[in-house]
């Protein structure tokens, strides 16, 4: 009886395929469409001309002690303002191309300068290049671009949402904020208090615009750079770049997801290529569980099958996904609920989290550990 | 009671046996960089030869020094990779694996442990590995891949767009919105994802300076430059932030050593730190 209890069970995985996957999980539910990372930026990049072996930038620097480096060239010589000659320290480091950051530059570490415009000459020798960059970066300025577009994995018609928020130390009236997407559209991002802006005049910029691609999948970059000043009219630049995940789905939900207690059925309308049907259970907004299967499409429909797992008998909601192997796209991310079968234990669920971060070193790292390990006495001066 | 007594030492003896048939091998998986580091001369020298010396013990322990183009997306890479591996693997009859990542290589290995199903020779890599060291991979995405975004142009100060150059595929998969999008739907490992089939221990790099100031060493005066500009938060090694190399896997140290130095045996042993699993 035994043996063909395992029987069925063997075939039933069989045919769902060799793919299933099936185990508990630990942490946060995941957030629909993808949660998008926060870019901070304290500085901003400049471009100019070589002109007669020097490079002069007419830049607006709102703190006293700026990191100004420029990129490209070495320069042995630096004047502020025809004035003063300042400090400069030139590095060649090619580890830095790896990050495509040009490794060769000027370094200079600027104190005590006043708020305000001011222009800076390079000279340089170099006969290949005929332009170069300069970014100011300015750890102690009070103005720091936070950039977001949400959401992060959104389809073809969908609306992103772009907010540059500058904090409410800058001057909204004499601030300019603009958004290039994909080297080609050009949006003005507004502090009006219209949609999709909130309040009006709070230093957070916001736009909108609508998803788009020809191509199956397609990252997309937004660059925006904010010009303006603060309400203390002291002169700001910002720069900072985002990207969103565009897909453009090849298959959809042909009817509805069903559960069924002890499985989820999932609809394919018809479509060609490898898919990835994944089901995440949580109770809450704490993930239990998932099961994942790779399906291949060859111009058919199909209903998936997945069984729910026996972690997942606690949970009350599940994201139910179809992604798409051949572009990485996400073609189905919906939210459902599913019958509670088993009381959730949030108590003994941390305890498993805590012991499943707990991990202990093999003797050998362990001894290595402590022999080439270093924790930091403080932070290093960057 | 004897019947016990000798299936366990039966037990003990096929233990014994097991260990002794098992046959180690070291891999190492380097980072980002040119389309030349598909060359195999070039992903050696990037390692430099006292760093690979040193953690093989001399070259004792078969070594797979595995060379992709550094521009390729994570699974372009993965693939190079796991053709590497996989013909290291049965060549050598290798059943104890380790995996030495430096940066990206980090992202690239999790791609094959996270995907299975992909690719035919990636669970026969994933079953013959015993664990993955991952040197500053930047698993959350680094901030220096997102600054790189900004120096393709810039409208207000007159930079022709149409002259610019795109980044390459792997700075995009390096930036932190992208990988905060593969983290979510197509890697393992990171919190509330399903966890990796075999155990990740990461080292990361929280200096900058290191030996600028002692032998003025040109390559660290514009990491910490770098880490200056970005302001990237914590502590980082210059390209990659401390909590990025920390999202995947177990802690096995923290090292000074900058994203230079941490993938060579000189400022701070790294190698001899990597041998020490054999």
């Amino acid at each position: 009886m035994k043996s063909i209890k395992i029987l069925i069970v063997v075939l039933f995985f069989g045919l769902l395929g060799f793919s299933l996957e099936m185990g508990s999980l630990t942490g946060k539910m995941p957030v629909l469409k993808g949660k998008a990372p926060v870019h901070t930026s304290k500085y901003f990049v400049a471009h100019g001309e070589i002109v007669d072996g020097k490079a002069v930038f007419n830049v607006p620097i709102s703190s006293s002690n700026p990191l100004i480096v420029l990129l490209g060239v070495k320069s042995d010589n630096v004047a502020m303002d025809n004035v003063y000659k300042l400090k400069a320290r030139n590095f060649h480091t090619p580890e830095l191309e790896n990050m495509e950051v040009p490794g060769m530059g000027t370094r200079i570490d600027g104190k005590n300068i006043t708020p305000g415009y001011h222009t800076v000459v390079f000279d340089v020798k170099t006969k290949e290049k005929k332009s170069v960059d300069l970014v100011v970066s300015e750890p102690d300025s009070p103005v720091a671009l936070k950039l977001t577009t949400e959401p992060l994995a959104v389809k073809v018609g969908d609306t992103v949402v772009i907010k540059a928020d500058l904090g409410k130390d800058v001057s909204s009236i004499n601030t300019m904020v603009k958004a290039v997407v994909n080297n080609e559209d050009v949006i003005y991002l507004k502090d009006d208090g219209e949609y999709p802006d909130e309040v009006k005049g709070d230093g957070i910029f916001t736009a909108s615009l609508i998803a788009d691609t020809d191509k199956p999948f397609s990252p997309e970059m937004v660059k925006v750079e904010a010009i303006g000043t603060t309400k203390e009219d002291v002169p700001f630049m910002r720069n900072a770049t985002a990207t969103f995940m565009v897909s453009n789905p090849k298959t959809f939900v042909d009817g509805s997801i069903v559960d069924n207690g002890n499985s989820i059925s999932i609809p394919l309308a018809p479509a060609e290529g490898r898919f990835r049907v994944e089901v995440i259970y949580g109770s809450g907004d704490l993930s239990v569980a998932y099961v994942r299967d790779d399906i291949v499409l060859n111009g058919e429909g199909k209903t998936v099958v997945l069984p729910r797992p026996n972690e997942a008998l606690e949970a009350d909601r599940a994201i139910v996904r179809v992604l798409n192997m051949d572009t990485l796209g996400v073609e189905i991310e919906e939210n459902i609920f599913v019958p509670q079968i088993k009381d959730f234990d949030e108590d003994f669920y941390l305890i498993k989290a805590r012991k499943r971060a707990i991990h202990k070193l093999p003797v050998s790292k362990k001894n290595a550990a402590e022999k080439y390990g270093e924790n930091p006495p403080h932070a290093e001066v960057k | 009671m004897r019947i016990k007594r000798l299936l366990f030492l039966v037990f003990v003896f096929s233990l014994f046996v097991i260990n002794l048939s098992a046959k180690t091998g070291i891999a190492f998986v380097h980072g980002k960089g040119d389309s030349d580091l598909a060359n195999y001369s070039v992903a050696w020298n990037y390692w430099t030869s006292d760093m690979l010396r040193t953690a093989s013990k001399g070259y004792s322990i078969p070594l797979c020094v595995c060379h992709y183009n550094g521009e390729d997306y994570m699974w372009v890479a993965a693939s190079q990779v796991a053709g590497q591996l996989y013909d290291f693997i049965t060549q050598n009859g290798i059943d104890d694996l380790v995996i030495e990542t430096h940066s990206f290589g980090g992202v690239v290995i999790r791609w094959i442990f996270s995907n299975p199903n992909w690719d035919s020779r990636y669970q026969t890599i994933i079953n013959a590995t015993r664990w993955v060291n991952t040197i500053a991979a930047p698993q959350k995405g680094s901030e220096a891949a997102d600054f790189a975004g900004n120096l393709e142009g810039s409208w207000l100060t007159g930079w022709i767009v149409d002259l610019v150059n795109e980044n390459t595929n792997s700075t995009h998969n390096c930036r932190t919105d992208s990988m905060a999008y593969y983290n979510q739907y197509w890697l393992k490992g990171t919190s509330g994802r399903p966890a990796l089939p075999k155990n990740f221990y990461w080292i990361s790099g929280w200096g900058l300076w290191n030996d600028y100031w002692r032998k003025f060493h040109y390559q660290d005066i514009g990491l910490a430059t770098l880490s200056g500009v970005v302001g990237m938060p914590g502590e980082d090694d210059g390209m990659v932030s401390e909590y990025s190399a920390e999202a995947v896997g177990y802690k096995w140290f923290r090292t000074e050593a900058n994203h230079h130095h941490n993938r060579r045996n000189d400022y701070k042993k790294i190698g001899e730190a990597l041998a020490t699993d054999f």
